[in-house]
């Protein structure tokens, strides 16, 4: 059943095109852990930004400068929570998905004895 | 001629678990290529990986000689890859009629996707009002394979045709499946089951805990089976 011709077929070539025409971009096989790299980042910034507008407004008067040290502040705390709770996602859905695994191991093993194998 | 599907040293699975380790598949155009393993092997990961579902973490997906990893399973399937998956892939809430409404995306018209459809599988006009998921797993099958000729594709996936049917239903799918590829319609199948498929195969793999340890014709592949799938087979 095998496909001698030399010519292929009308259909064959349109699919050949088509697939020529498509974007390819690689693809990621494990986008977590891509996530959870900038997650860490993320938590690592925001907290060092936090802790930079914390200790340079302990140092100064007020000022004009103390509602800017006060933003920067507030935005490397919102830093820290997005990159936390990304990690913390990311992080889950590892968790779960080798629990899932051991489940499903788990579950065959049981299946196996109780059919006698 | 090139291959229109192959896989080079494929490793893939679900995000840090590597299923496969290391695949290598050929399929010639026009080819009926049977997969079989036991449970577990990886066939239906294979698959996955085949149909743009999963991106493989090593290896390359070629596609009519195109290095496809990581293109999208819809831009594939508007290509014209078609996977009919692991318990038919068919909505089961919906008639038979309106499943087949949903086979009319690759630009075929309803009247033509009832005409293939009920022309081959005549069960199905007479259920056509019937919910799809009240049908016999055979039924199913049949309409799940209904989109298959619907959407007229090049690259044919079917994943695990026989599960859960009776051997006659399994015959008369399978004679399906060899006039789907004397159409010259390339078809990758995966079994369990070997004897349903090795009778309409031009070329046979067994798979093995992510790997491929044998291919060959289909003769000698039948021959090896018991010993491979009890662990003597060492190639």
């Amino acid at each position: 059943m095998s496909n001698t011709e030399t010519t292929p077929s009308a259909r064959l070539q349109e699919f050949q095109g088509e697939v020529d025409a498509m974007k390819v971009d690689g693809g990621k096989a494990n986008p977590e852990r891509t996530w959870l790299i900038l997650g860490s980042l993320l938590m690592i910034a925001g907290i060092v930004l936090s802790l930079v507008a914390w200790l340079t407004l302990q140092g100064s008067g007020k000022g004009a400068k103390t509602e800017d040290l006060v933003a920067m502040g507030n935005f490397g705390l919102v830093l820290a929570v997005v990159g936390a709770a990304l990690f913390i996602v990311m992080s889950l859905r590892r968790y779960f998905r080798f629990w899932l695994v051991r489940l499903i191991f788990e579950q065959r093993e049981a299946a196996d004895r109780i059919a006698g194998k | 001629m090139t291959p229109i599907l192959e896989l080079s040293n494929i490793r893939g699975g679900y995000g840090t678990i590597d299923v496969l380790h290391g695949v290598n598949l050929k399929l010639e155009a026009g080819q009926v290529h049977a997969l079989l393993g036991p449970n577990g092997a990886g066939k239906t990961t294979t698959l996955g990986i085949c149909s743009g579902q999963i991106v493989p973490s090593g290896g390359q997906l070629l596609i009519s000689g195109r290095e496809v990893n990581g293109v999208g399973s819809d831009s594939l399937a508007r290509a014209g890859v078609c996977l009919v998956p692991e318990g038919r892939g068919i909505f089961p809430n919906l008639t038979v009629t309106e499943n087949l409404r949903m086979f009319t995306h690759a630009g075929t018209s309803m009247s033509e996707v009832q005409d293939k459809a009920f022309s081959q599988f005549p069960r199905l006009k007479e259920r056509r009002k019937q919910i799809a998921g009240t049908m016999s797993g055979g039924e199913q099958q049949m309409l799940a394979m209904s989109r298959a000729l619907a959407v007229n594709p090049s690259l044919l996936l079917l994943d695990e045709l026989s599960m859960g049917l009776a051997p006659l239903i399994v015959e008369e799918l399978y004679e399906r499946v060899a006039e789907l590829a004397a159409d010259g319609i390339s078809i990758l199948v995966v079994e369990q089951f070997a004897q349903a498929v090795l009778g309409v195969s031009t070329v046979a793999s067994i798979m093995l805990h992510g790997r491929i340890t044998r291919t060959g014709p289909p003769a000698e592949i039948a021959e090896e089976l018991t010993e491979a799938y009890l662990g003597g087979t060492t190639h």
